[in-house]
């Protein structure tokens, strides 16, 4: 492909990053489209293009596949402090050899290659930084820099800043693995394979004609050094194993003693049992010279078992990390004001209810209260999800979390530490438990079944064969427990549920819990919030009447409003450019005045327009048909916008939240799978009775005007009856339903709390993830259910052989590991949220957008 | 067949270096991000991309 052919290709598709081929966020498509008609995802990739162009080096995109990092889209900006405070930098920085600090930030929006490039050149712009090096797939950014320029972290967080990078120094204590759990699982993993290898190794030698008789030296210590290796594979590797079985077996114990009836084992009970009794019979085989040693079918259980933890461990970790990430939030330090004045800066356990703080500009306000002095321009993005700016001053309530865009404030401290909102929502999101015990129950009574089974299989053929031969009566029990070892129990389910989680994720589903996936399986009812779920959250003009001049008009007056109701007329209408527009009194929540090319325009909610145009001196006369559409509007649920000019009524706005436009196929699809949607949302009821008539929905399944608690309580009744819940939403009030119902699906762009309350988060624009992830959760659960009916067939088959006396060690080493190996090719071989599968309809839905946007500019140029 | 006792254990002591081998770079992090250090090949050390050297 020649590299015309490439650049054409790629002007062809227009919402495709032109450096990385990664789909084009909206807020970058108006950015960038003015110059020569390329888009880029982030300001990395379009530096890195400009780079390689200017070089000449263009062969570059004929390599196109540039590694694309993982689809951990962030939105642009939401909370980013530009400073780090020095506590911070005393408790997370690490002093180097050379004497230079270094700290690991959590970087948001890293895309490509091209964000890599691009932030690892931090040592030549940033004076003092020696390093930069950044983990693409974790968002994970470990700065080294100088330690006597006390500048430099600002100055890095600015730089970082000015790209559209979010970073926040992350808390060594909560990251996962940090501890080294994550370093010390995968040694095991290595070394137990290579201790299983070299068992191998010598037990070939056996099978192939090694005996007692024949080479007495060779074979004793060839017996005697596997023994000694599987004995450091089962007390070093499988010494998790053993101690969770141990703990389980005592639970249970502890209960039939206390009379509660016995608790069911857990699946690492045969595990462990199979390990043992394996090992402690060849173990008296090799020191006494008579019988049959398993310690090859040991070691390679040991082994695998310990590669297929890793592998579960590793799968939720990108999204578990991602979610603790976003909460990372609230600073660890506060600047106190004591009421002489003096500025303290204490730790954030220190603040009381009483006292005053101060938030500087760039800072996340610590505690919940009143702004007594001074004035900010808020981002509540934590809670609410908006990335906007809100104006607040003195009496205006704040709460933890809240970044102080600009502006310097005080603030009257209500509440605390946990007793903040934020604090009370992140304590209910980590008391997971009790909802979960019901899936894992299951998983571990099936465990103790098989342990009951096999122990009595054991026992049974033991005494059969031993009436007549002692030793052959324990070779028969040994040959039992050890070949149906649960491996596959054990490893099939976790292994399935990983490998769909991982897939998951390179969809942009992100699950948090491999039994999540059980879960939406089953689920009967999917919950949809409305707002920002099934709509797009952001109001759009659906509705207009009266004279299209004057529309043009309000057009050029808004765009001076950051509002979302302007946006919504600015991105209808277009912008008026040529208009010189002075703004004379702009009035939230009710609407702006100005003048635009000498006529006096009022844009606004209908009462405030009628009611200015009343005081008006030129008193114009209402139209009557212009307030008929009104009412029209209103009782259609649309929000509604006057259009005054010169002080006359010329025109009536409707404002919808639209319909994402592949809501009405979704809830079809979801209604075929047998699953019952329902709506509930917090918005009044002529807004989601449109929904509700626009899907098709019965009455019954949808609710308006509700609560959060109320919200929640509808859950808890729906759970209560019986049905399994799935929560779709994406606001902060939906938080708390979200971590009730059985799975919670947090939408991309929420806000952060949803997020960490959810179970599975979407990073893909639209609804498509949640059909997907209900259709792929079934898919796995069919192969779960496969691979334990095949589990169990290999076992039942395995033990009778056994019990016939016909397996020797040698068909166990065969067999067991064989065993384990079909079941990953069948795991393997079923696609559960395969790529390949019908893309969903991501693109189309932003070409719709884009188009929108097109006809709308088109539109105002006329 | 008395080699045996040499080599097998010298295979073992192999082995061990190996694995030894293997503790050390986990515990250097060197299996911690798989994914950047194939993009970074790309990159010149001078910072800039990699060129055509013919």
């Amino acid at each position: 492909m020649t590299e015309q052919n490439t650049t054409s290709k790629r002007h062809v598709a227009p919402c495709k990053c032109a450096h990385c081929g990664e789909p084009v966020p909206a807020s970058m498509i108006e950015a960038g489209a003015g110059e020569d008609a390329l888009l880029f995802c982030c300001v990395g990739c379009e530096a890195v293009y400009h780079a390689l162009h200017e070089a000449g080096f263009d062969d570059f995109y004929r390599f196109s596949a540039i590694p694309v990092g993982s689809n951990l889209q962030a939105k642009p900006s939401i909370t980013t402090p530009n400073t780090i405070p020095a506590q911070i930098l005393a408790k997370e920085a690490t002093v180097c050899e050379d004497g230079s600090l270094e700290l690991m930030l959590g970087v948001d929006g890293i895309h490509c290659a091209g964000c890599v490039w691009l932030i690892e050149q931090m040592p030549r712009a940033v004076e003092g930084v020696r390093e930069a090096r950044l983990d693409m797939g974790r968002g994970r950014l470990a700065v080294r820099w100088d330690a006597a320029r006390e500048e430099t972290p600002d100055e890095f967080l600015a730089w970082l800043g000015r790209f559209g990078y979010e970073a926040r120094p992350l808390d060594g204590s909560k990251i996962q693995g940090h501890d080294g759990s994550d370093r010390a699982m995968l040694r095991r993993v290595g070394v137990t394979w290579a201790l299983a290898g070299n068992v191998m190794l010598l037990s070939a030698a056996h099978y192939s004609g090694l005996d007692l008789e024949s080479a007495p030296m060779i074979a004793t210590a060839s017996r005697w050094l596997m023994l000694i290796l599987t004995t450091i594979a089962l007390f070093y590797g499988a010494d998790v194993i053993l101690r969770r079985a141990w703990a389980a077996v005592m639970a249970s114990a502890r209960a039939a003693l206390s009379g509660l009836g016995a608790s069911p084992l857990s699946v690492d009970v045969p595990l462990a049992l199979g390990m043992l009794i394996g090992w402690a019979s060849s173990a008296y085989a090799t020191v006494t010279g008579v019988g049959d040693i398993w310690l090859d079918s040991v070691a390679m259980l040991i082994a695998a078992v310990s590669s297929a933890r890793w592998v579960q461990v590793r799968a939720g970790r990108a999204a578990r990390q991602r979610a603790e990430q976003l909460l990372a939030i609230l600073p660890q330090v506060a600047r106190r004001l004591s009421p002489d004045g003096q500025v303290e800066e204490v730790n954030l356990d220190e603040l009381a209810p009483g006292e005053l703080v101060e938030v500087r500009a760039g800072e996340v306000c610590p505690a919940d209260g009143v702004i007594e002095y001074g004035e900010a321009a808020l981002q509540r993005g934590v809670m609410t999800g908006e990335s906007r700016l809100e104006p607040a001053s003195v009496g205006d309530d704040i709460e933890a979390g809240v970044l102080a865009a600009d502006g310097s404030i005080h603030v009257r401290v209500r509440a605390a530490g946990d007793a903040t909102r934020l604090g009370e929502l992140m304590a209910w999101i980590d008391e997971r438990g009790s909802k979960r015990a019901a899936l894992i129950q299951q998983a571990d009574r099936l465990g103790g079944w098989f342990v009951l089974a096999v122990l009595s299989a054991a026992a049974l053929a033991g005494i059969f064969w031993g009436v007549s031969d002692f030793a052959a009566g324990v070779s028969v029990a040994v040959a039992i427990l050890v070949v149906s070892c649960p491996c596959a129990l054990g490893m099939a389910t976790p292994l399935a549920l990983a490998l769909a989680t991982g897939r998951a994720a390179s969809r942009g589903i992100f699950i948090k819990h491999d039994d999540t996936l059980e879960a939406c399986a089953s689920a009967d009812v999917v919950i949809f919030d409305k707002t920002g779920t099934l709509t797009r959250g952001a109001p759009r003009v659906s509705e207009r009447f009266g004279d299209e001049g004057a529309m043009l008009l309000a057009s050029a007056l808004e765009a001076r409003s950051t509002h979302p109701i302007a946006s919504a007329i600015v991105d209808a209408f277009g912008h008026h450019q040529s208009a010189r527009v002075e703004v004379l009194e702009d009035r939230p929540g009710r609407g702006v005045r100005g003048m635009v090319d000498g006529q006096e325009v009022l844009v606004g909610r209908p009462e405030w327009v009628i009611e200015s145009l009343e005081q008006s001196p030129a008193g114009g006369t209402p139209r009557e048909d212009i307030l008929a559409r009104c009412e029209d509007y209103k009782e259609a649920g649309s929000t509604v916008v006057m259009i005054a000019v010169d002080g006359d009524l010329e025109a009536v706005l409707g404002l919808d939240d639209a319909l994402r436009p592949e809501a009405k196929a979704i809830v079809e699809n979801i209604r075929a799978m047998r699953v019952r949607p329902m709506i509930l949302s917090g918005d009044h009821a002529g807004a989601v009775d449109a929904i509700r008539v626009e899907l098709g929905m019965p009455e019954e399944d949808v609710k308006a005007n509700l609560t959060p608690e109320e919200k929640l309580a509808i859950v808890d009744e729906l759970c209560a009856s019986g049905a399994h819940v799935v929560m779709v939403g994406d606001g902060v009030n939906d938080a708390a339903a979200l971590q009730r119902a059985h799975v919670g699906v947090a939408m991309s762009g929420g806000a952060h709390l949803a997020l960490a309350a959810a179970d599975v988060f979407l990073t893909g624009e639209g609804l498509r993830g949640v059909e997907q992830l209900l259709e792929g959760s079934r898919d796995v659960m069919t192969s779960v259910r496969r691979n334990i009916l095949y589990a169990l067939g290999y076992n039942v088959i395995g033990v009778t052989v056994a019990a016939l006396g016909g397996v020797t060690p040698l068909i166990a080493a065969i067999a067991m590991p064989a065993s384990s190996v079909v079941l990953l090719i069948m795991t393997l071989m079923h696609r559960t949220f395969d790529e390949s599968a019908p893309l969903s309809p991501e693109f189309s839905s932003r070409d719709v957008d884009i188009e929108h946007r097109a006809s709308a500019g088109g539109g105002a140029s006329l | 067949m008395s080699i045996l006792f040499v080599l097998v254990p010298l295979a073992l002591i192999l082995a061990t270096v190996a694995v030894l081998g293997f503790i050390w770079a986990v515990g250097r992090g060197e299996f911690e991000d798989l994914e950047t250090p194939a993009v970074r090949v790309i990159f010149e050390d001078d910072g800039s991309f990699k060129q055509d050297q013919r």
